[in-house]
């Protein structure tokens, strides 16, 4: 199989870098620029969701291994804002390495060792294929890094993974299936999922109440792959209140006759400190 | 929906926590499963609303069933994952819990699971998704005690 990712990729373009430990603990690190913020100034829900399904993910597919893995469910919650300068250190762990499933838990800290948030991950474990990458082709002996002289993110995140936004009132956003934010698997990349959640939830919300509302919360069940797309998005507004709302987003390919990929749940709020 | 009755600790093993909160089942088609309830007085919180713990239990006891169905005949599950929110804090009651099956795949079965309340006109009181694990019993699924088999929807 050619290399994963490909020189340009979102991967690479947030710039993590990582340090593995034991077969059980894993460390990675992700800085903050403006365009992984939100309007309100700090490290939007879906960028640290996708910096914990990296880290999350390598470290259970060390801990399926021989066998390969799939994201079963995210969660994430966002305790304070990571403002752009900060970086931000997910620290990975392995709660639970059955027979069929792995379960590892994230926490966030910025660099002053304040925490940012907390995430669990459950994982199916799968046989594995020829098309799976080898675990040392994800777990490098001491510190390494995606990016290379060239990534960087240019534009604020919406702007290149391609969000089309048609409808507000509904949380409809549409995102092509691109190279550029794909999976080892050649499917949408899982915080690229919750990346398009975070969005389509945030346009539903904010919709919904007339407030500049940011996601601070979000569980992903993930149900199938995203393909073909664009990947479009539904958002039910389950319930608001001043300063915060709360909503049911589905996702589906529409390129897959609508087949559903994830369906979550998104609380967001005025802002975090 | 009948009260519950807490004399009888000796049947019922292995459901003795959904018993406090007796929801009824009803079989619907396309995996679909809808349960009922009322909202009890030993449920309630001092406020007055049923508490959280047993909403989620009410939750788990309905998508747990509908996981299980949906993965017979060899297998019944066991939860692994609930995760919901509650939208409201104040009940009326009856409860309808519905549950329906998102994915059954080779390991484990993902269930949507919510609560509306059918006294306060059908206001959704929680909304969640349960996952539950695929295990295969050597000596094949339970078998469900009478009062919490569920029943088939009349056609």
């Amino acid at each position: 199989m050619t290399a994963y990712p490909p020189d340009h990729h979102l991967l690479r373009d947030l710039r993590f870098s990582f340090e593995h430990g034991d077969a059980k603990r894993s460390r990675a690190w992700m800085p903050i620029v403006p365009e992984v913020c939100t309007d309100l100034g700090h490290a939007r829900a879906g960028a640290l969701a996708t910096l914990v399904d990296v880290i999350g993910g390598g470290l259970a597919a060390t801990a399926a291994a021989p066998d390969w893995i799939a994201t079963a469910d995210l969660t994430l919650h966002v305790v304070r804002g990571a403002p752009p300068g900060s970086v931000v250190e997910a620290r990975a762990e392995v709660l639970r390495a059955g027979r069929t499933t792995v379960v590892i838990e994230v926490a966030l800290v910025d660099d002053r060792e304040r925490e940012i948030g907390v995430a669990t991950m459950s994982f199916s474990a799968l046989p594995r294929r020829d098309i799976n990458p080898g675990v040392g082709a994800i777990r490098t002996a001491g510190p390494s890094t995606m990016a290379t002289d060239t990534s960087y993110l240019a534009l604020p995140l919406f702007d290149p993974i391609g969000v089309e936004v048609r409808d507000p009132a509904t949380g409809s956003i549409d995102v092509p299936v691109t190279e550029w934010t794909l999976n080892s698997m050649g499917a949408m990349q899982g915080g690229v999922v919750a990346l398009v959640t975070d969005i389509a939830a945030e346009t539903g919300l904010r919709a919904a109440t007339g407030e500049p509302l940011v996601v601070v919360d979000m569980q992903l069940s993930y149900l199938g792959f995203g393909r073909v797309g664009p990947v479009r998005s539904h958002v039910d507004v389950l319930g608001t209140a001043a300063g915060h709302g709360t909503a049911r987003i589905e996702l589906v390919d529409t390129g897959a006759e609508n087949r559903r990929m994830t369906v979550a749940r998104a609380g967001a709020s005025r802002g975090l400190a | 929906v009948s009260a519950p009755d807490f004399r009888d600790t000796t049947s019922d093993r292995g459901r003795e926590v959904g018993r406090y909160v007796r929801v009824e089942m009803r079989e619907q088609d396309n995996l679909r499963m809808i349960g009922r309830t009322l909202a009890h007085e030993h449920l309630r919180r001092d406020a007055g609303g049923v508490r959280t713990g047993a909403l989620l239990t009410m939750l788990d006891n309905v998508g747990g069933i509908c996981a299980g169905i949906a993965s017979l005949p060899d297998g019944w599950v066991v939860s692994t994952n609930l995760a919901a929110r509650i939208l409201a804090l104040d009940h009326v009651g009856p409860f309808r819990i519905e549950s329906d099956v998102l994915r059954r795949g080779r390991n484990n079965v993902v269930t949507s699971v919510r609560i509306v309340d059918e006294g306060s006109h059908d206001a959704l009181v929680a909304d969640g998704v349960l996952t539950s694990a695929i295990l295969v019993p050597e000596n094949g699924p339970p078998r469900l005690p009478a009062s919490d088999r569920p029943r088939r929807a009349r056609r």
